[in-house]
């Protein structure tokens, strides 16, 4: 999995590309944690995300968490239809702030 | 007590006066057994499922149950097989340990190897997603999720986890132990059919639900010795010698 992050301001643009699951995880929660401090607005673009599973879920959750907690809007664009798929199964597609 | 087509609906105390209508009731116990839990206030609860029951306190939280068991460990054991059983259509079966040491009665072996690390459940990982295409050039993604939710779980609960990979031209069955602490009876129910339940901060409490979702078939067996699982997912039809 591949993160890019593009700074405009206290805009901030998150693309990931690969699969999100259990075996990222940890990297990837510390990679976009590290930007909530200089933020006010994240996008996360998912356009590149082919897979996905609960544990990607869970640091999606837990990013919008942690950024609501300080008070930094997260929007999460670009997913893929077969993605929507996987999150309506696991039960989170109302709880994620997806564009469409 | 309520019956419907077998199966008998009921509880005991306080907390069944206010219960929904008997269709909604069995519905909910029919589809999910969540549901059944979110309606009801808190208090003593009774599920009766073909002459077995379940027995438990709901504490008026969605996906909160507490249980507990008769005198007898293996009646109780025996009654959530068969209520854990027939609440998923048959799709669920509790069983003992040694049933699940062995190779699965059908399938070639084609993949195993330890997945109790993070390193190694993430070479069993890619290793899976190599065989997927090996296998068949329509996308399997469903296969692939529900092989990341044992790996996950694998990783998660202790540092000896193996995973194996069984198939035939119908499908794969996946197979996935770990030596945790097992999960607790009382606590299954919500673990396996309860989405959001866990008992892991970390954990979503997804993982269970979504492979139940997915697997035509699953056998669990759960305890001291840890936790084995063995899933069957049907699928196109897959280019296996």
């Amino acid at each position: 999995m591949d993160v890019n992050i593009q700074q405009d301001g206290s805009s901030v643009v998150i693309s990931v590309e690969g699969d999100l699951d259990f075996t990222v995880r940890e990297g990837f929660e510390s990679e976009v944690r590290r930007i909530l401090s200089r933020a006010t607005d994240i996008v996360l673009d998912l356009g590149r995300v082919r897979f996905i599973d609960s544990s990607g879920v869970a640091s999606l959750l837990s990013l919008c968490e942690d950024a609501d907690a300080v008070g930094v809007k997260v929007r999460i664009r670009h997913v893929d239809r077969e993605l929507v798929e996987i999150l309506d199964l696991i039960g989170v597609t109302g709880v994620l702030p997806l564009e469409e | 007590m309520f019956v419907w087509d077998g199966i008998h609906l009921g509880s005991e105390g306080a907390g069944f006066e206010d219960s929904p209508p008997v269709p909604e009731l069995v519905t909910a116990v029919a589809g999910k057994l969540s549901t059944i839990l979110a309606t009801r206030a808190p208090g003593p609860i009774r599920i009766m499922v073909a002459g077995f029951c379940l027995h438990g306190h709901a504490l008026g939280k969605a996906g909160t149950l507490i249980c507990g068991f008769p005198p007898s460990q293996a009646a109780a054991i025996r009654s959530y097989a068969r209520g854990l059983c027939l609440l998923t259509g048959g799709r669920i079966r509790l069983v003992p340990h040694k049933m699940l040491l062995g190779r699965p009665k059908s399938g070639k072996l084609l993949l195993q190897g330890p997945a109790g690390t993070l390193h190694e459940a993430s070479q069993r990982m890619a290793e899976f997603r190599g065989l997927l295409r090996e296998l068949s050039s329509t996308r399997m993604g469903w296969q692939e999720l529900a092989f990341a939710e044992l790996a996950a779980n694998t990783v998660r609960y202790g540092l000896r986890g193996r995973m194996a990979v069984y198939g035939d031209h119908t499908g794969l069955s996946i197979w996935a132990r770990d030596d945790g602490p097992g999960i607790p009876l009382h606590l299954l129910p919500s673990c396996l059919l309860v989405t959001g339940y866990t008992t892991n901060q970390k954990s979503l409490g997804a993982g269970f639900p979504t492979i139940v979702r997915l697997a035509n078939a699953m056998s669990l067996a759960t305890g001291e010795e840890g936790t084995i699982v063995l899933i069957r997912l049907n699928s196109v039809p897959l280019e296996v010698e």
